[in-house]
């Protein structure tokens, strides 16, 4: 990063100063955000239209790296969500139960074009929501449990001295090991 | 960053664990540590929540001595 710094000086002359760094790091953490929104948009568009895989594939891929970059990095970093540090198994719930809903209602939309709504295709999206519910819950709670893990760690530095709160640990409470 | 040391001499003056005062600031632990350590530069409503805390003033933890 150092080196990074140096180049970016020798090319670019002055740095920013902090107020300006600050808007720089908010318009990239926007542009992060609003470039996800579109490719979801995108892919669920031409999805819903019938396009084929091929078609779709490069916003799939970028798509997916940003999905696992941002999902690697946050928990990572002991970060779960902007408005919530504080994952549970109910949390979870409600949102696998949305994200089941939400493709049920997906599935149903795109299979039922030609048909316009046989029964069949309330069973499939049926399916796919169920399958899409529980699949979200696994790598919900997965992915708390690892993020609970990767915090304990990140609170807790191995390079503590003595004279650091291990002597003087509460047994029990909410710093309880 | 040089190390805050002064924070953490007040923290032990208060009998204060770096948990204790991160809920006390509403802040993680990992931040309080860093802080200490020299890491991490707070922002100045983080500095007077932590004074606040800590019974100190801004020139007593966080001013920067010469030399």
């Amino acid at each position: 990063m150092k080196l990074f710094s140096w180049f970016k000086k020798q090319l670019f002359g002055n740095e920013l100063d902090e107020l300006q760094q600050q808007k720089a790091d908010q318009i990239g953490h926007r542009g992060f955000w609003l470039a996800w929104v579109m490719l979801l948009i995108s892919l669920f568009a031409q999805s819903i239209a019938g396009a084929p895989m091929s078609q779709m594939a490069a916003e799939w891929v970028v798509f997916m790296a940003m999905c696992v970059y941002g999902a690697v990095e946050w928990i990572r970093n002991g970060i779960w969500t902007i408005a919530d540090s504080r994952p549970s198994l109910r949390k979870n719930l409600v949102w696998s139960a949305t994200a089941a809903v939400a493709f049920f209602i997906y599935l149903l939309v795109r299979n039922s074009r030609q048909s316009w709504w046989e029964p069949g295709d309330w069973w499939g999206a049926a399916v796919g929501g169920v399958v899409t519910g529980l699949l979200c819950l696994g790598m919900l709670q997965l992915g708390s449990r690892l993020y609970y893990k990767r915090r304990r760690t990140l609170d807790n530095p191995e390079d503590d001295t003595p004279d650091e709160d291990t002597e003087d640990k509460p047994q029990n409470g909410p710093d309880a090991p | 960053m040089a190390k805050n040391l002064k924070m953490k001499a007040a923290r032990a003056e208060k009998d204060m664990t770096q948990a204790d005062l991160a809920a006390a600031v509403g802040a993680t632990r990992q931040t309080i540590n860093a802080i200490e350590k020299g890491e991490y530069n707070p922002t100045i409503k983080l500095c007077r929540a932590i004074c606040k805390a800590l019974g100190k003033t801004l020139d007593e933890l966080f001013w920067e001595d010469e030399g």
